[in-house]
């Protein structure tokens, strides 16, 4: 055998034992989440045993109504939420910055979450609902309605003037000063109760959760999973630029304008259901990119266990780090955050090979 | 056996003409052309036009005698395989994905085998093989254009484009990148054109000469006819002297006039 063609055989045997250290990797990774999932579930008041909890689950009839309560309507919709919600924002900020190619894009990066405290605010503030039958639920439709149609106002603007992400994101700064000038306007006009709410409302929360939120968040990040699924060769090829993209068969322009619909869908169901939650859409991507590299196949699924284990992280140390008190999500992601980030960028060099 | 034919092919930006009723009768398969000429002189217009990234205002582009306009982006990278001129990637991506996304990005043919076993081959024909797991980033700028020309090479298409191929390479690689080329076209009966500011590496490894000028093919024949013909140190400012060496190659002599 010549020395190129064993070469390029070593070249293959490199690129198998990767491909296992990095399904590795993931799997990891989903314990990681399930051990957070569990220990969620555990966290709280009400002095519940994990025996308890696993009995509830299990058997809710067999066990004591108040156990079955606090496991089945107050502590699973929140646990199950927090995964759920952290997938949905870690892959929308993994795909933002994919076709912004700016890795300092989050999934709120084109003013969504101005936009969807605007709707929420405005529901807030006026009663007044973009769906007239939405009933109790009048916050949430609001919000995802202003987020998503924000996101489609970028959409069309793009469209109209060649959707580089140069446009893309100057359309969404635009977009962010205008809603976040007008969240101030009803701030201002705001009752102080209303503003209190509003206020509340922004610093995002998982204590909304219901299993009919969930089913749906579910429903949102299984579709939008499988149509990036679709798209993963096109994706990792935008790494190299418009250009060669292009010319690997890519058409940039329209990739950028679907997927932006996809992470549109995905941060406005996030952000309606459970509020503003900054950090887990930018940071998770990067915690994925460190560990595996820029590789769709694995960094779109470990984009979303990272974010799905932070907000998961999140949802114990809100309940913890007081006894009786459950800090707002949006404060604690953050702080529970940035100490593992940093440790991660301080240790690590580059993606596992 | 496949052909290419450009007939009357008109670009322009905004309002500004880059090419300008631009016509090169068959370019043959197994052959190599170099397309020199000065800065914005519109060789990389007529490479991203042939290629699909820039829509003519008027003309034809044939192969076999077909028109290639009305074909989406995939389709057409299936026809012709373009690689734009390098700059420096960030991409987080080992050598072997990069290629691997090259060859799958338009949707290649066959199973992950096959596909992985052409990355590969064309690994070891761009002499790269060594570097399948670094990182993208990591590399050196010639290191990035030898994966840019694999990326080129992985998915085999009747039509090759190089935007400066050789634009980062060291003497001994640019030898090799050229000579690799000549080698694919040759034995794969591939039509190539390579967009080059050396002429002598263009008198080396090119069968034909398309030299243009503002927008126009202004000079068409092999290196020896193109380069003793005065226009083409007219077109670029020089003074230009063309010599046979010791050792018969064409060498390119040019001083401000």
């Amino acid at each position: 055998m010549s020395a190129a063609a064993s070469a390029a055989g070593d070249a293959a045997r490199g690129a198998g034992r990767l491909a296992l250290r990095r399904s590795a990797l993931l799997a990891a990774g989903a314990i990681a989440v399930m051990v957070l999932f569990i220990t969620d579930l555990g966290t709280g008041p009400g002095a519940l045993s994990y025996g308890d909890i696993i009995g509830a689950l299990l058997s809710p009839e067999a066990a004591s109504p108040r156990h079955a309560v606090i496991v089945w309507d107050i502590r699973l919709p929140v646990a199950l939420l927090a995964v759920v919600v952290g997938g949905m924002l870690g892959l929308a900020g993994a795909e933002m910055q994919t076709i912004l190619d700016n890795p300092l894009a989050d999934p709120f990066t084109l003013g969504l979450s101005s936009a969807a405290g605007v709707g929420a605010s405005v529901a807030i503030v006026t009663g007044m609902s973009v769906l007239p039958a939405a009933g109790p639920t009048l916050v949430t439709v609001n919000a995802f309605a202003f987020a998503f149609g924000a996101a489609m106002l970028v959409h069309v603007f793009t469209l109209a003037r060649g959707a580089t992400s140069e446009t893309m994101i100057l359309f969404g700064i635009a977009l962010m000063f205008t809603f976040n000038a007008l969240l101030a306007l009803l701030q201002y006009r705001a009752s102080e109760t209303q503003l209190v709410q509003i206020v509340f409302w922004m610093m995002g929360s998982l204590q909304r959760a219901s299993l009919e939120k969930i089913g749906i968040a579910a429903g949102v990040l299984a579709i939008a999973s499988l149509l990036l699924w679709r798209r993963r060769w096109a994706l990792t090829a935008m790494r190299f630029g418009d250009d060669r993209a292009a010319s690997l068969g890519v058409d940039p322009r329209r990739l950028r304008l679907e997927v932006l619909v996809i992470v549109a869908l995905l941060s406005a169901t996030a952000v309606s259901f459970v509020g503003v939650v900054g950090f887990v859409g930018l940071v998770g991507p990067h915690v994925a990119r460190l560990l595996v590299g820029e590789d769709q196949r694995w960094f779109a699924p470990l984009s979303m266990l990272s974010g799905a284990a932070m907000l998961s992280a999140t949802s114990i140390v809100s309940k913890a780090l007081s006894p009786g008190i459950i800090y707002p999500i949006g404060i604690i992601t953050a702080l529970v955050g940035v100490p593992f980030f940093l440790s991660l960028v301080m240790t690590r060099r580059s993606p596992v090979r | 056996m496949t052909r290419l034919a450009i007939e009357g092919l008109s670009v322009a930006y905004g309002r500004r003409p880059v090419l300008r009723d631009v016509t090169v009768p068959a370019l043959l398969p197994g052959t190599v052309t170099a397309l020199l000429g000065p800065n914005a002189s519109g060789k990389s217009t007529l490479l991203r036009s042939i290629a699909g990234l820039k829509r003519p205002n008027a003309g034809r582009i044939l192969l076999d005698g077909k028109p290639i306009e009305g074909t989406t982006l995939a389709e057409r990278t299936r026809l012709v395989r373009y690689v734009p001129q390098v700059y420096a990637s960030a991409a987080r991506l080992t050598v072997f994905d990069a290629v691997l996304v090259a060859a799958r990005a338009a949707g290649a043919s066959g199973g992950a085998g096959t596909v992985a076993a052409r990355v590969e081959a064309i690994l070891a024909r761009t002499r790269i093989a060594h570097l399948a797991q670094r990182m993208i980033s990591d590399l050196s700028g010639g290191q990035q254009q030898l994966v840019a020309l694999a990326q080129g090479l992985v998915q085999p298409a009747p039509v090759l484009l190089f935007d400066e191929p050789t634009s980062a390479l060291d003497l001994r690689h640019q030898l090799e990148a050229l000579a690799l080329l000549r080698g694919v076209a040759l034995t794969d009966g591939r039509v190539a054109v390579v967009a080059l500011h050396d002429l002598s590496l263009a008198a080396r490894h090119a069968d034909r000469v398309l030299l243009m000028s503002q927008g126009q093919v202004v000079a068409d024949g092999t290196p020896g006819e193109v380069f003793s013909d005065p226009v083409c140190g007219r077109t670029y400012g020089v003074d230009l002297v063309a010599e046979t060496s010791r050792r018969g190659t064409l060498m390119i002599d040019a001083a401000l006039p």
